[in-house]
């Protein structure tokens, strides 16, 4: 707690997350699965810090974990000071007021069988707040969507215009952090810039911070003040984003950059091809998760 | 990840640009509207409802009222005839058919309330509670409807079952079919992002169950239900055939038919009036049933890679595009260059008046990498569907497709095989469904082997060495093992490898990296240029990332709305973009600035 | 997959034992198999009644009743009938034969036409046999098997009465005295086998052939059967390996889902044709409120139905490598 710093909006402090494996894994010799491994950052007011790491790497674990989906074995995550993992009950969904998620797939992300306006008061009527049809124009506004999409169904709007519906959502109830998981990655590339312009026009109108995961490094870039490299469940790099994209220290950093498709012929075929991994290897492997076997 | 491009697996026209403003519920109306066979037998089974509440208040005979008349055959006072005691056999099967629906109806209330209730729990909660519930459903399986009914139908016959004994003993056996259906559905929509986000929001469990799953689950559950009435009328009537169920003096049609057991020859009225009715209902239920399971889960017209044009098909498909030459300027597809490998010319892949490609002209040379990019919806992936036959049957597709000369629209699937696999391979964009789950990776390489003359020793050598090339390790090994024990990244080039066997003159490659992680998108784009290289192939490379065909394109073709907008050699598009599309994609597109760039 | 067979193994005995507890409650504490005998005019004398009570070990608490019954049937020991001269396990054992004979055959019939049709009809949609099978499908699952069963064996008769030939056998499994001579006991066999077995084996032919047919489109739709398409093979070997192969999961599932049904279908056909099956047992057994018989034919049905789940677990593990491998 003393080393919170006031600023902090959220602290993630030693969070590890472990699976134990089904019993039939088990059987078969599979061990605790490290899905997270002592993982730690603060994300201050109105910043923006992206999450970069593919499959298996344990950014969506995190996510998981932040957001209260998963129950971390070991580590914490204080929210303004406050250590999630104590709140119970009501508390625990009054603190849900000052977090929300944008996920990635638009067309699942929105239960189908809610009207627009039922899916935007669906976080003020779980709250029990009121929420007057002049909040739900005003919010649908601040997305650039006309008022009368309220009563539409999420099938007839395109994935662009349903992330808006989601971000909207996201928006209900002023909360402090929004996490996105994905947020642009199943949209086409002219839809992804109007998401992030719209994201980053929001973060300047309101003092919101932003969790940006995601698997590209590129779009992550493009939106974040500081990016963090996920790799086995560890975050291997964290810095500035001109940082981490113009000197990586981190051999999987290094691979994940060269490995962006670079849009200039001259460029992309005068790098050197690669047909395995340049990391791990055999003498240089992530250290083995600090928090060890907790189940 | 521009997942949602058309593909063949899920034909649905192209959406129409602006959200129509229409309903669900509308929506499925209609489409249960068009089934007619669903609609008659809704329309049979709600008459059938109508005549068994009202006609008894009109029909002069009652089902136990003794007329002189005895076994008369159908006459206009008897429509259906009388029994050997003088009943009207009419009045009988009003009050049969009363008292099928009525228990049918319970039985189904019954048995969905149980079945949803225990199937959203089992499906929610999962682990012990779903373990639970599927244990009693084994339970429930291991008794015997009839025979458990029969044995408590007989303990309590003392003065005869009333209908609601009944239908509880049938619905508290037959709930499993509704919960294990219903089970499977939530247990996939559990998963669901829209799920996540209520518990984000701090939704409680009821909640979720209620608002979020329920309503999810109700299409599911109404077909079901639909069902059930159908199985419902059979088992009553069963049970009350052997004595169990409905007891005289009350009558129901299985008990017609028992009583008229040995009367089919010499008063078959008696039996073939009775049976009938049941056959009607359950039929007019299922064929309802079928209607509202197509209307709520529209099926994609039927797919099958398997079979050649239909002549139909074919005729159209001439006259189209003879009625599309007349429209071109003479001589735009101009005189073949000798190097050309595929020539496509005036391709329009049309599904039900809305093009998917409209008037498509490219041309591929011998060893030539071209790429095709564009966003969803603009017709790539068709375009390289209909350059090896493989348009879904919904579309039609004019126009002219030349390969090495030969023409090759409207070719029969035998004709076909001469190209497919030998001639033009194709690598498809997800992976982990493109090899077949039950069989070893050997055993796929063997069945390409086998075509290319190969087999026993020679084969395996073969697949080794084609495996070795595209930096498997311990490739003796992997053939032996099943593509699910593969991750993405190798099963990808399991499909390069496959694609390389018989030294192709074209390699097709549709989105072959967009479902995996960019670092292994670079080791499966060096694995493409491998492929290429030692089987000197033309390419046709369809991607919706622009930036990723400058590494491995000769020639790039932007497509928008099923047209290509530019077409021009990699190192033109990328320096001096022309159309304005182009320079929007180039420019949108999220890429690392100057210092991310490595050399 | 000596695992796989062992934890299936282990789960079905769980399934069974507790099913042997459930049916014994229901049976139990639904009715009294003496009732008949109380209600007798004029009046049995008590005597007596405790006497039949104290044989059938009705004086018991129930635990210990179900403990007596269960050790007993490991010894072979049905328990008491009310019919005093009755042995209840000499007789289920003489009619499962008769019975079994009949499932199997309809079984196996049910499920290669089904299998055959199915895939036939996926394989041409909306184009011959299909246009024929599938609405042929949909009456015959509308059929009930009672009055098909009845309808069958008055034509039957019907048939035999006109040509005055006993051409279909209409009544029993056998006839009786059997014939002598093992050919001319099999064709009589088959002959009284014909009809019961095209009634039980219709329904569910019926059902399976839409289950087939539902599986192979959509295994016709999946990408890997479009990639062996694009891979040049023959449309005899698509079929085989890369289309009806990985669509046999849903069948073996419908097929295991659909056996209690059969066994009622069973029932049903049996007392038509008169057979001295265990359908006539179960019926004369309830009739005599025979409690220990009754329980006696549950417990077989559920071993029948536990033993065929479990193949039917068995033949994922053969059909889907990913089972195999418990993924």
């Amino acid at each position: 707690m003393t080393t919170t710093s006031t600023e902090a909006v959220l602290a993630v402090s030693g969070l590890a997350t472990h699976f134990k494996p089904s019993r039939r894994a088990r059987r078969r010799g599979a061990g605790v699965v490290h899905a997270l491994c002592g993982v730690s950052f603060e994300l201050a007011e109105r910043e923006t810090l992206g999450v970069v790491g593919e499959s298996g790497s344990g950014k969506t674990t995190l996510l998981r974990s932040i957001l209260g989906l998963e129950r971390p074995t070991a580590g914490h995550v204080r929210f303004s000071g406050t250590d999630l993992s104590q709140l119970r009950g009501a508390d625990a969904r009054r603190f849900r007021t000052h977090m929300s998620v944008v996920f990635q797939d638009p067309y699942t992300s929105l239960d189908p069988r809610m009207t627009v306006a039922d899916v935007i008061s669906e976080p003020a009527r779980i709250q029990r707040v009121p929420m007057p049809t002049s909040r739900l124009v005003e919010l649908l506004d601040q997305v650039r969507l006309p008022a009368a999409s309220m009563d539409r169904f999420p099938h007839e709007f395109s994935g662009g215009q349903r992330q808006r519906i989601a971000i909207a959502r996201a928006l209900a109830l002023d909360p402090r952090l929004i996490v996105l998981d994905e947020p642009v990655s199943a949209l086409d590339v002219s839809v992804q810039a109007e998401i992030l312009g719209l994201l980053r026009d929001l973060q300047e109108q309101r003092s919101v911070s932003y969790l940006f995961v995601a698997h590209d490094l590129a779009v992550v870039a493009d939106l974040s003040h500081r990016v963090g490299v996920m790799f086995g469940g560890q975050m291997v790099e964290l810095g500035t984003t001109s940082q981490v994209i113009g000197s990586p220290h981190h051999p999987y950093t290094q691979e994940l950059l060269s490995a962006v498709p670079i849009p200039d012929p001259r460029a992309e075929r005068a790098k050197p091809r690669t047909l395995t991994r340049a990391w791990p290897t055999d003498d240089s492997r992530p250290a083995p998760c600090p928090v060890g076997e907790i189940l | 990840m521009a997942t949602n491009d058309l593909g063949p697996g899920m034909v649905s026209a192209p959406t129409a640009p602006g959200p129509p403003r229409t309903r669900r519920a509308a929506y499925v109306l209609r489409r249960f509207r068009r089934h007619r066979l669903g609609v008659a037998g809704l329309t049979v089974l709600l008459l059938l409802v109508l005549v068994a509440v009202v006609a008894p208040r009109f029909w002069p005979y009652d089902y136990g009222e003794i007329t002189p008349d005895l076994s008369q055959p159908p006459s206009p006072a008897h429509p259906m005839g009388t029994d050997t005691l003088g009943r009207d056999l009419l009045a009988q099967i009003l009050r049969g058919l009363q008292q099928s629906l009525l228990i049918a109806f319970s039985v189904t209330v019954v048995a969905c309330f149980i079945g949803v209730v225990l199937g959203v729990v089992a499906g929610y909660f999962g682990r012990y509670v779903d373990a639970t519930v599927m244990r009693l459903v084994d339970l429930t399986l291991t008794l015997p409807t009839i025979a458990i009914a029969a044995f408590l139908g007989s303990v309590v016959s003392a003065g005869g079952v009333s209908w609601s004994a009944l239908a509880l003993v049938l619905g508290a056996l037959m709930w499993t079919s509704v919960s294990r259906l219903v089970r499977g559905v939530v247990l996939s929509l559990r998963e669901l992002p829209y799920i996540d986000a209520a518990r984000v929001m701090g939704a409680g469990h009821l909640r979720i169950m209620f608002r979020h799953l329920v309503p999810n689950v109700a299409d599911h559950i109404i077909v079901a239900a639909t069902l059930m009435f159908g199985t419902a009328i059979l088992a009553e009537s069963g049970l009350s055939f052997l004595g169990f169920g409905v007891q005289p003096p009350d009558t129901s049609l299985g008990l017609l038919v028992a009583d008229a057991q040995s009367a089919v020859l010499t008063r078959p009225w008696l039996f073939y009036f009775p049976g009938l009715l049941i056959i009607l209902i359950v039929l007019s239920v299922n064929y309802a049933g079928e209607g509202l399971r197509d209307a709520f889960n529209p099926k994609s017209s039927p797919v099958n890679p398997l079979t050649t044009p239909s002549r139909a098909v074919r005729r159209a498909r001439a006259a189209a595009t003879a009625s599309a030459a007349r429209t071109r300027p003479a001589g735009s597809s101009g005189p073949q260059r000798p190097d050309t490998l595929v020539d496509i010319a005036g391709l329009t892949v049309d599904f039900a008046g809305q093009p998917a490609v409209h008037d498509l002209d490219l041309s591929i040379r011998r060893g030539e990498v071209v790429a095709l990019v564009g966003e969803s919806g603009s017709g790539k992936s068709m375009t390289a569907l209909s350059l090896v036959g493989l348009v879904p049957p919904a579309a039609l597709c004019t126009g002219s497709i030349r390969f090495d000369g030969d023409e090759m629209t409207d070719l029969s699937f035998e004709r076909w095989r001469r190209y497919r696999g030998r001639r033009i391979a194709m690598i498809l964009q997800d992976p982990s469904t493109s090899l077949n789950p039950a069989l070893t990776i050997g055993a796929q390489f063997a069945d390409s082997m086998r075509l290319a003359g190969l087999s026993g020793r020679s084969a395996t050598d073969r697949a080794v060495e084609l495996l070795d090339s595209v930096a498997i390790k311990d490739p003796r090994s992997v053939l032996t093992h099943y593509p699910h024990q593969l991750s993405g990244g190798m099963r990808q080039r399991m499909a390069i490898a496959l694609a390389m066997i018989h030294d192709p003159d074209l390699i097709i490659a549709d989105e072959p990296t967009t479902a995996l992680d960019v670092t292994v998108q670079a080791q499966v784009m060096a694995t493409l240029a491998i492929a290429r290289e030692r089987t000197g192939a033309a390419m046709l490379f369809i991607t919706h990332d622009l930036a990723l065909v400058a590494g491995i394109a000769d020639r790039v073709a932007v497509m928008r709305a099923g047209v290509v907008v530019e077409e021009a050699d990699v190192f033109s598009m990328f320096d001096a973009p022309q159309h304005e599309y182009t320079r929007k994609l180039l420019a949108l597109a999220p890429h690392l600035g100057s210092d991310g760039r490595r050399p | 997959m000596g695992r796989l067979i062992v934890r299936r193994l282990a789960s079905a005995v769980g399934v069974l034992v507790l099913s042997s507890m459930v049916i014994f409650l229901v049976i139990s504490v639904s009715g009294d198999p003496l009732a008949e005998l109380r209600d007798r005019q004029p009046p049995v004398p008590d005597s007596v009644i405790e006497a039949e009570e104290h044989r059938l070990g009705l004086d018991q608490p129930l635990v210990q009743r179900y403990i007596t019954w269960i050790t007993g049937l490991f010894q072979g020991d049905f328990g008491p009938s009310t019919t005093a001269t009755r042995d209840i396990g000499a007789e289920l054992t003489s009619r499962l034969g008769v019975t079994l004979r009949l499932v199997v055959v309809a079984i196996v019939l049910a499920l290669v036409l089904a299998m055959l049709a199915g895939t036939v009809s996926a394989l041409r949609q909306r184009r011959w046999p299909d246009v024929v099978l599938t609405p042929a499908a949909f009456v015959l699952l509308a059929l009930p098997s009672f009055w098909l069963a009845v309808l069958l064996k008055q034509w039957g008769i019907g048939f035999n009465n006109l040509f005055g030939y006993q051409v279909f056998a209409t009544v029993g499994a056998s006839s009786v005295p059997p014939p002598d001579g093992v050919i001319a006991a099999v064709l009589d066999a088959m002959a009284h086998l014909m009809l019961p077995t095209i009634v039980l084996a219709l329904v569910h032919f019926a059902t399976w052939s839409r289950y087939q047919r539902t599986a192979v489109v959509e295994s016709l739709a999946s990408d890997h059967v479009r990639f062996a398409v694009l891979k040049g093979l023959s449309r005899r070997r698509i079929v085989r390996s890369y289309v009806v192969r990985p669509a046999l999961i849903p069948i073996i599932t419908i097929v295991a889902l659909d056996l209690p049904v059969l066994f009622s279908g069973a029932i049903i056909t049996e007392t038509v044709f008169q057979w001295r099956g265990m359908g006539g047992f179960l019926l004369e057994s309830i009739t005599l409120r025979d409690t220990n018989a009754v329980l006696a034919w549950l417990l077989v049905a559920a071993t029948a139905v536990v033993l065929f789940n479990l193949i039917a677990d068995l033949l994922y593990a053969v059909a889907d490598p990913r089972v195999r491998y418990g993924d």
